[in-house]
């Protein structure tokens, strides 16, 4: 996070993601969820994800994995990983990399663990998957994972189930499962939402320790821009399926390009004085089924005109290593100059 | 939590150990079934005792009432009802579990596989149930009870053993006995599978099958022990229905019901012979569905909470 961005993101991406387009079968036709998104992973490096319920981050995740529900499939694009497409690849080739190079964790850790089974049966049971290690060995593993990831007296602890543990204690379990095949890439799904602000704190640091002792790529996915910008080296906003913003954390959170992006930080509690009112983006998100024409941001959008309206805006180059999606980007916008 | 996490993993058995332990009569179930598989299968250790065994017929001391000798008297033919009652304990106590086993067995395959992998599947196989269902029993066992295993083309050796009757009712009612297994075990699965953890199963890589059999499977273990539990008190019933109606276990293989089909003809003159094979059934039966509801309060806790 210290070091120039510009630096850091000419390191080739472990993970490409190229115009990702998902669209889910429903009763009135298909409904693209997801609209050509794209976005880099690198080694080493956390890439927040950040959107409203229902912008297509939990879906764009699940695509790459190729767990999308029944109804959903992939339309269009690319995500290229060691040479291989993941969007391409079939289940029975896709299926040794899920949870061995590419790891997942999800927003609720009591229900991402089976209730009948304790902590280190479930640790252990990755390890017999993909490492087909002997059963010992692989609970010894289980129990060094559950002391990597910091919790005390792993041995004893292995043996509990999860309705033993805390929440916070679980979700270093699921962080130390995800974990236990040393994947090049976690994506992390809310992973700290469901947390209380304390161990969300704890679970945080836990994981930008263990990101630089495993140097892996990480996919923090979330709508918390404060849990964001405490973690991310870089910055993807999605809004209705589509990215509106892609850019270094330290020049997202310092200057904004895209309206939807300013919007957005204006409503983070902290920056507002106290006794004034949260500012809020009017308007809600835009029915998937019934997008406006052109940008799909404008009917909210305080810059929005004509031109706004007439054609999506692709997502162009602000600055160095920052691209955003509008026809007028930038940080200080004023509507008296505006031409229109 | 620190105290909670630390206590041990075994605690949820102890738990429903505790509840099962309030239920009275599944606890005083368990005691009459325990001690009635007990004298059942030490038939062996009488008959070695008495010097004499179940089929030995004595037409000197028939109808004779109870006796040192004979503990419980002797039917028509002179033979010792004691024995013979435990005698058609073990075959009907063995037909009854081994039917109620298969059966579930069945029942949880079809319902996982259907419950689990859905869509048209699903819909095919519970479709398939609905028709077992749909059958008329009584009439479809009679029909099969009267197959002439001769005629199937089965070695004679098998088809006119002593213990084929044992079998084929034992195949007979799992073939037909499986659907209320394959129901709820399709049920739970469906919603089971929806959970986040069979979800991050799939993200740690596992396949289908391991994700049925590791982590759907134990969570159904409690409802099928108990649908299993239920259902052996009713394929008792059903194999006495069987023999009473001569198409269940043959004679000279005693079994509850077709000691009742014997003792039939002689009621007015002998009806003790007519009490204690039903007197047993009614008994085991009754067991069998008060320990599966105390297993279903154990294993439940929140069926617990809504009792009380």
């Amino acid at each position: 996070m210290s070091s120039p961005a510009a630096a850091e993101t000419a390191q080739p991406d472990i993970l490409s993601v190229e115009g990702l387009t998902v669209a889910f079968e429903t009763d009135d036709g298909p409904l693209t969820v997801v609209d050509g998104v794209s976005f880099g992973l690198q080694a080493g490096r956390t890439t927040g994800m950040v959107g409203e319920s229902g912008s297509g981050k939990s879906v764009s995740a699940l695509a790459l994995l190729g767990l999308l529900p029944p109804n959903g499939r992939v339309a269009a694009g690319r995500a290229m990983y060691r040479g291989a497409d993941l969007l391409a690849l079939p289940a029975d080739r896709l299926r040794p990399l899920r949870g061995d190079r590419i790891a997942m964790i999800f927003q609720e850790p009591m229900t991402a663990l089976n209730p009948v089974f304790s902590i280190g049966d479930q640790i252990a049971e990755v390890l017999q998957i993909h490492q087909r290690l002997p059963r010992g060995e692989a609970w010894e593993r289980a129990v060094g994972m559950l002391r990597r990831v910091g919790i005390p007296d792993p041995a004893t602890r292995a043996l509990a189930y999860p309705h033993q543990l805390s929440g916070g204690m679980r979700q270093r379990a699921v962080i130390a499962m995800a974990l236990a095949c040393g994947p090049d890439i976690l994506i992390a799904d809310e992973a700290t939402t469901a947390l209380d602000a304390t161990v969300q704190a704890q679970i945080l640091e836990l994981m930008t320790d263990l990101q630089r002792q495993y140097g892996m790529a990480v996919l923090f996915i979330s709508h918390d821009l404060g849990v964001v910008s405490a973690l991310a080296d870089d910055v993807v906003v999605l809004y209705a399926g589509r990215v509106m913003e892609c850019a270094p954390a330290s020049a997202f959170f310092g200057r904004p390009m895209h309206p939807y992006s300013q919007g957005m930080l204006e409503t983070l509690p902290s920056l507002t004085p106290p006794g004034h009112d949260l500012p809020t983006i009017p308007g809600t998100p835009p029915d998937l089924a019934r997008l406006p024409g052109g940008c799909r941001f404008a009917p909210r959008c305080p810059r929005a005109a004509e031109d706004c309206r007439a054609a999506e805006p692709p997502l162009t180059e602000t600055r160095a290593g920052s691209r955003a999606a509008c026809i007028r980007p930038g940080p200080d916008w004023d509507p008296a100059e505006d031409p229109t | 939590m620190t105290a909670a996490a630390t206590a041990a993993p075994a605690s949820s058995a102890r738990h429903a150990w505790r509840r099962f332990a309030r239920h009275r009569l599944a606890l005083a179930s368990v005691l009459v079934l325990a001690l009635l598989c007990l004298l059942a299968f030490s038939a062996p250790l009488f008959e070695l005792a008495l010097g004499t065994d179940s089929e030995r017929v004595n037409l000197f001391s028939r109808l004779a009432p109870p006796s040192a000798q004979a503990f419980l008297g002797t039917d028509e033919l002179g033979r010792d009802m004691f024995l013979r009652l435990l005698e058609g304990g073990q075959v009907s106590l063995l037909v009854g579990l081994t039917a109620a086993v298969a059966a579930a067995v069945i029942g949880t395959f079809i319902g996982l596989v259907a419950g689990y992998f859905g869509g048209r599947f699903d819909a095919f196989l519970m479709r398939f149930t609905d028709g077992i269902i749909a059958l008329p029993l009584l009439p479809l066992l009679i029909v099969l009870a009267a197959i002439d295993l001769d005629k199937l083309g089965i070695p004679a050796a098998i088809a006119n053993s002593e213990n084929i009757s044992l079998y084929r009712i034992i195949l007979i009612v799992a073939l037909v006995g499986w659907t209320t297994v394959a129901r709820l075990v399709r049920g739970a699965a469906l919603s089971i599978r929806e959970r986040e953890y069979v979800q991050a199963a799939k993200v740690q890589g596992a396949g289908s099958w391991r994700i049925m059999r590791v982590h759907i499977l134990p969570n159904l273990i409690s409802p099928i022990i108990v649908a299993t539990t239920l259902s052996v008190g009713n394929i008792i019933l059903l194999e006495s229905v069987l023999s009473f109606l001569g198409l269940g276990i043959q004679p000279p293989i005693p079994s509850w019901g077709n000691l009742l089909t014997n003792a039939q003809a002689l009621i007015s003159t002998a009806p003790l012979l007519a009490f204690y094979p039903g007197f047993l059934i009614l008994l085991t039966v009754l067991a069998f569905n008060f320990l599966g509801d105390g297993l279903q309060d154990a294993l439940d806790p929140r069926a617990v909470r809504r009792r009380a």
